[in-house]
């Protein structure tokens, strides 16, 4: 083997190196993008079956920083037959802490303890999983080895493409993704398009944030669109009377407010 | 089988009610409603006939919010219901017997009726949360039975087959939580004396009980003559009142209840009179002590549920003039439950409820420990459009139990369909087996109007 070869072989780490911290770096930067210690907002949530039948729920969303913990709550509002369903959620930082989640369930006027360990399921039939509702357009970094693919565009915008690998089996089954392609945009570090492949490594659903607002300082996804290409189910969020500096008293994200939910 | 005519005008009036109501909401003010149809494909009794039976049901339920100012709120929920067959309380029934005078239901006719389900203000008063008014307050975690479930009384006309939010009695109280640090406490005061509405056998209710654990029976054939209950009437000397204090402590939910109330069935004392075997309820009052917890291991919920009541009234067949025919004792009540989220989509849940009468004596009708079994699938499809549904309640004391099956179909935002079928099994007279042969079928719609 010549010598200029034996040099590429031995520089094939150290790029591939140089990539995955570049990826690394750019999702800590996604992760860093400012979010508002607290916000209360609106959810309309569409859901669109392949027949092309559209379902419309509306929520209400409340979300405050706990020091570097979150928690979050939300109350459906429409249509009446989900009126009240409550779902709150406490989102520690600490990678090891498994999150604590409670479902407010107005038919039986109980509060159901829900294990966290069912992150990759779909939230309430949305295209979403709940792991996606939580983290709000960022990402457990611990989860993936990430590496930076290439420069290219999102959404017609210029554009960091990352790639990002669950680190085990057992992470993969949990968020049901053997990999996903986050458009990373640098001006805002947002994700705008993002491409998933499920366990089999199949081709599974695709997310697109159409539309991003600067509110109160923080940008904003306002309307996003989720297509999964296996069943032809689509989900469209979108968020309305946006406030992050409402003041959000602590007793909102408790199992008795849960309860009296939209009182 | 004709849709009789009572039912198909209350169909109409609903409607037009409700459009009307619509039309007429004051600014400021939110109304909602919701109709529900059902058809009820059952088995009658052998004693009917053993034939089958078809049955319409319709009700409309309103909601109505409005602000009352410095931030409270008025809420106010009602029901008009209907239905073809007069078989589930036959008549009008009497209310009075039961419920307190503001707690009644207004009754058209023998087949349809109107409830009050809550009429409340709410607000804060500080940090405390003040809701004054009709209203349920639902204690404990356990799904089908009551254990700390007890501040409202049910009505038992369909025993444990309606929806327990219709098979809870709103009742009239102060209802205040108290932030205590990172605990919530809670303060009742319910004033209301209403009970449980257990239907009757002597109206031939379809789901009157008339097994020995809850009805005595005299020993030799005879004239049997129940008395009306000894109800309790006074506004502020026969009040519940109870307390509870909850919170989220190390990740596990944990609560402690107390609740002093009188129990919610009458105890059917008896007293042989003549030849006649007389029945004469009364109201019992009643110590509850009694916590809950849960927590998450993995892919496991365990939630656990403890009830110690000081005294509870068991029927024995050993009557004397002395007993008349009932035994106190304290008792201890607990549901243990363990649900499981590790397949996708799938929820499955699965209690133990066991009772334990402390005193226990050998003429009671009641085993000194009864247990009782129940599991719970549901899974859904279709990005949760489909729910099916399967519960299995099943007694290890009598052999008896009842099967459940669902399915739910979300064709639109506002529009559900379901179906479901109840069977009871086992011909003995335990809890469940008392109504062997009353199974059913059921096909219904729910339309947010």
């Amino acid at each position: 083997m010549k010598p200029v070869y034996l040099l590429f072989l031995a520089l094939l780490p150290i790029a591939a190196s140089a990539a995955d911290d570049a990826g690394h770096d750019i999702m800590q930067k996604v992760n860093a993008r400012p979010d508002g210690e607290q916000v209360r907002r609106d959810f309309t949530i569409s859901t669109t079956d392949r027949r092309g039948v559209t379902r419309v729920e509306k929520t209400i969303a409340y979300r405050k920083y706990f020091g570097a913990d979150k928690r979050t709550v939300m109350f459906y509002t429409e249509p009446t037959n989900v009126r009240g369903t409550g779902f709150l959620t406490f989102d520690y930082s600490a990678p090891t802490a498994d999150d604590d989640q409670w479902l407010y369930l107005p038919a039986l006027r109980k509060i159901r303890r829900i294990s966290s360990s069912n992150r990759g399921d779909s939230f309430l039939g949305t295209d979403l999983s709940y792991e996606e509702i939580k983290k709000e357009n960022k990402v457990e970094i611990s989860d993936y080895r990430f590496t930076l693919l290439e420069e290219t565009t999102c959404l017609e915008r210029p554009g960091l493409l990352v790639e990002a690998i669950p680190v085990s089996d057992r992470i993969a089954e949990e968020l049901g993704y053997s990999k996903v392609h986050y458009c990373i945009d640098p001006a805002i570090w947002m994700a705008r398009h993002v491409e998933f492949w499920d366990i089999a490594g199949n081709h599974l659903k695709t997310i697109s944030i159409d539309e991003v607002q600067e509110i109160d300082g923080v940008w904003t996804s306002v309307d996003l669109q989720v297509v999964n290409h296996k069943t032809q189910h689509r989900t469209r969020l979108q968020q309305d009377n946006i406030d992050y500096s409402v003041e959000i008293d602590d007793q909102v994200f408790t199992q008795p407010y849960l309860r009296r939910g939209l009182r | 089988m004709k849709w009789n005519r009572p039912g198909a005008r209350l169909v109409i009036r609903l409607l037009g009610l409700g459009t009307a109501l619509l039309c007429s909401a004051p600014q400021g003010m939110e109304a909602r409603f919701t109709y529900t149809g059902e058809a009820n494909l059952a088995q009658e009794s052998a004693a009917d006939g053993g034939s089958h039976l078809v049955k319409f049901s319709n009700r409309l339920d309103g909601e109505f919010a409005a602000e009352a100012g410095a931030g409270w709120k008025w809420f106010a929920r009602a029901a008009v219901s209907s239905e073809t067959r007069d078989l589930i309380e036959p008549g009008e029934p009497d209310d009075s017997a039961v419920r307190s005078k503001l707690s009644r239901r207004l009754f058209f006719n023998d087949y349809s009726e109107f409830e009050l389900r809550e009429l409340f203000v709410d607000g804060y008063l500080n940090d405390v949360f003040v809701r004054a008014g009709k209203q349920q307050v639902v204690w404990g975690q356990a799904d089908g039975f009551r254990v700390l479930d007890v501040v409202n009384p049910m009505n038992l006309r369909e025993f444990i087959l309606e929806d327990s939010e219709d098979r809870r009695i709103p009742t009239w109280m102060l209802n205040l939580e108290v932030p205590v640090g990172q605990w919530m406490a809670q303060f009742l005061w319910i004033p209301d004396t209403t009970y449980d509405q257990v239907p009757s056998l002597q109206d031939k209710a379809r789901f009157a009980p008339t097994s020995p654990l809850f009805v005595p029976y005299p020993a030799a054939p005879g004239p049997v003559r129940v008395s009306p209950a000894d109800k309790p009437r006074q506004f502020f000397g026969d009040s519940d009142a109870g307390a509870r204090i909850n919170g989220f402590i190390g990740g596990w939910d944990l609560s402690l209840n107390y609740f002093y109330h009188y129990l919610d069935r009458p105890a059917p004392y008896q007293t042989p009179s003549g030849e006649v075997f007389v029945i004469a309820p009364a109201y019992e009052r009643s110590h509850l002590l009694g916590g809950t917890l849960s927590t998450v291991y993995g892919d496991l919920t365990l939630r656990g549920e403890l009830a110690a009541h000081s005294e509870r009234y068991f029927i024995t067949r050993n009557a004397t003039t002395d007993n008349q025919g009932i035994l106190s004792s304290a008792a201890v009540e607990s549901v243990l439950g363990l649900d499981y989220n590790g397949f996708s989509d799938t929820f499955i849940s699965a209690q133990v409820f066991v009772s334990r009468i402390l005193d226990h004596d050998p003429g009671m009708t009641v085993s000194a420990t009864q247990s009782t079994t129940s599991l719970l699938v549901e899974r859904v499809y279709l990005n949760q459009t489909v729910t099916l549904g399967g519960q299995w309640f099943q007694s290890l004391n009598d052999s008896d139990g009842l099967l459940r099956l669902s399915v739910d179909y979300r064709w639109r935002s506002h529009i559900i369909f379901s179906a479901g079928l109840d069977a009871f099994y086992s011909d003995d007279l335990g809890l469940f087996g008392q109504f062997d042969g009353r199974d059913g079928i059921s096909f219904g719609v729910s339309i947010d109007l």
